[in-house]
């Protein structure tokens, strides 16, 4: 197991290595530099110079490059020109409201999905099956920020039953915390629902497929116990593998979800940050989310390794 | 092999193999070809079917509901929304198609290269894609198109570069099955060059299976596209496109719930028309999900 993880790790940091740089490089495609930017159009050539021989943007890029991620891998991801307030600290006020966000859209993922799922393995071809596959399709082709935008219309402005927008923590009020985040939950969520259904159904189809199934069913087993005990069971690991993997769409979609009800988490930081033009909040949200997937499947393959005999008894 | 004839066109291709058949059979398929079939046209025909010029601003007309004159009704600035929608289906059918033709030319080749040379060439480009993969395809896009620039040809790069790991990741496995093969050992002992074995042996194998990925991944790139534009980081105003459509939307929810509807489900349309088509062509090609 030991073995097993460290051999995993090793391989993990050639990825983070190169994403680094991608995320890196990516201020390259600006057209001119950032000092451009943070100068603003009436700066002079000189104060040009000067920003950026103040920031080193004159320095060769693989210096640039090292000191940048040096200082990162720290949580130093440099200060926003615009408020001179370092972006780490910023960075740490925003992971726990979409923790939160995702949790609770992960969560309710999980209810709906995988129940929806064996319903439709289970009574594969009949109306039910039919039914959850097509409502599956639906959620996936549904672009989550017109689902949000309906779900105001609904919710907030013709019922008023929830808050169209704005984030509370749960630590300081729970009640209205739950009502603020139940939507932006159900927007994240819903899309993740319909994927965790297809995962599901097909994850029990290719267990119900298998000698120990008939088996339990020759012994007279009745069919509740087949499927919670002996196809569940066995379906389970692939499906909450799955569940970790899904990390980037719960992030890409965050964004979309906080930016509609002003959740003031990192999807929401990205998007102001590409308005107000602070590139570097702009690559330290997309290096921190890289780097979170490539934790988070390393995390789904020890998950698969330990719930998997056969793979645990092997030799590696 | 039944995946060689697909693009054999006068041995009896496509159109009279049982693929078709099968294909045919599937209602849901179908259903998704129609509806594809029929936003390609209405975003040809745009100018010809639109009632209306879809930037024309009308100040006597704000934020009307919808009438016999305007289905639809008209937006914040008295545009006729039945003739946005149809325009904006220019801008999504232009995207899905333009980012994926990116993705592909990018990623197809680098994939077949990278898993028929193997070794550490491989090694080296597959520790790319996986760092490409794993950051969130969206967050990517957003920051690919933050660098570049909002426009609409930047945002279909920026799909495009972020959509690219997938193809080469599928060509590569592709290339790993097809490759030993007794049929390219026989090209190769015959004197058949590298090149001419990816091109004419390789690739004709692993058509249908890109032929899916790519139907699927138009539909990512639609709801990508609008989802930028959502965000007022793809096509600009004043031309119309759905996703930024919805966005202009949100000021008059309460006044105007119609001006966001429409585009909206003009947007879960023409995916979940993209998503059936490319399930029935994997059902119907015998591909693997």
């Amino acid at each position: 197991m030991i073995r097993f993880l460290i051999l995993r790790l090793l391989a993990a940091v050639p990825t983070l290595f190169v994403i680094s740089v991608v995320v890196f490089c990516l201020q390259l495609l600006l057209p001119g530099d950032a000092a451009l930017v943070i100068g603003g159009g009436e700066a002079t050539q000189e104060t040009i110079e000067r920003i950026r021989e103040e920031t080193g943007y004159n320095d060769p890029y693989v210096v640039q490059y090292a000191r940048w991620i040096g200082a990162a891998l720290q949580g130093d991801f440099g200060v926003s020109y615009r408020t001179r307030d370092a972006i780490g600290p910023m960075l740490l006020q925003k992971i726990p409201v979409t923790l939160h966000l995702a949790l609770a859209a992960l969560v309710l993922s999980l209810a709906i999905g995988i129940p929806a799922g064996i319903v439709a393995a289970v009574w594969r071809g009949r109306g039910w099956d039919i039914a959850v596959t097509v409502t599956a399709l639906a959620g996936i082709s549904m672009p989550n920020f017109w689902l949000g935008i309906m779900l105001i219309l609904l919710f907030a402005v013709n019922l008023g039953w929830l808050p169209a927008s704005g984030y509370v923590s749960p630590f300081v009020d729970p009640v209205a915390s739950l009502k603020s985040i139940l939507m932006p939950a159900i927007v994240l969520g819903l899309p993740l629902a319909a994927a965790m259904m297809r995962h599901t159904r097909s994850a029990m189809l290719s267990v119900l497929q298998q000698d120990y199934i008939r088996t339990a069913r020759a012994k007279g087993l009745i069919e509740g116990v087949v499927i919670r005990k002996h196809a569940l069971r066995n379906a389970l690991v692939p499906i909450i593998t799955l569940a970790t993997l899904q990390f980037g769409n719960l992030m890409a979609g965050a964004v979309l979800t906080e930016q509609i009800f002003s959740v003031p988490g990192l999807g929401k930081m990205i998007v102001d940050a590409v308005f107000n033009r602070e590139y570097a909040v702009v690559q330290a949200v997309t290096l921190l989310s890289g780097f979170t997937f490539v934790l988070l499947s390393l995390l789904a393959d020890v998950l698969y390794y330990w719930a998997n005999p056969k793979l645990r008894s092997r030799s590696l | 092999m039944i995946t060689g004839q697909i693009l054999a066109g006068p041995r009896g291709g496509l159109l009279n193999s049982r693929i078709l058949r099968r294909f045919l059979r599937n209602r849901l398929a179908l259903i998704g070809a129609l509806i594809v079939a029929a936003f390609a046209l209405l975003a040809i025909l745009a100018p010809l079917i639109a009632p209306f010029d879809p930037n024309q601003t009308s100040w006597t007309a704000v934020r009307q509901a919808p009438s016999a004159a305007h289905w639809f009704g008209t937006d914040e600035l008295g545009r006729d929304v039945l003739s946005r929608v149809i325009y904006g289906a220019r801008a999504s059918m232009l995207a899905g198609f333009v980012s994926v033709a990116i993705a592909f030319a990018i990623g197809v080749p680098v994939g077949m290269v990278s898993g028929y040379l193997g070794g550490a060439t491989d090694a080296v480009i597959m520790r790319v894609v996986d760092a490409f993969l794993a950051i969130p395809f969206l967050i990517l896009a957003i920051a690919l198109a933050a660098f570049l620039g909002p426009s609409l040809m930047n945002a279909m790069i920026a799909i495009g570069v972020s959509t690219a790991p997938v193809f080469a990741r599928i060509a590569r496995g592709q290339v790993l099955v097809v490759k030993v093969e007794e049929y390219i050992e026989a090209a190769h002992s015959i004197g058949t060059g590298t090149l001419s074995i990816l091109l004419r042996h390789i690739f004709i194998n692993i058509t249908p299976q890109l032929v899916v990925q790519a139907t699927l991944a138009i539909a990512t790139a639609i709801i990508a596209e609008a989802a930028l534009a959502f965000l007022g980081l793809g096509q600009q105003p004043p031309d119309a496109s759905w996703g930024s459509m919805l966005n202009s939307a949100r000021s008059s929810l309460s006044l105007a719930p119609w001006i966001a509807i429409w585009p909206g489900l003009a947007i879960f349309l023409t995916v979940l028309g993209f998503n059936l088509l490319g399930d029935g062509l994997q059902d119907a090609l015998e591909v693997k999900g």
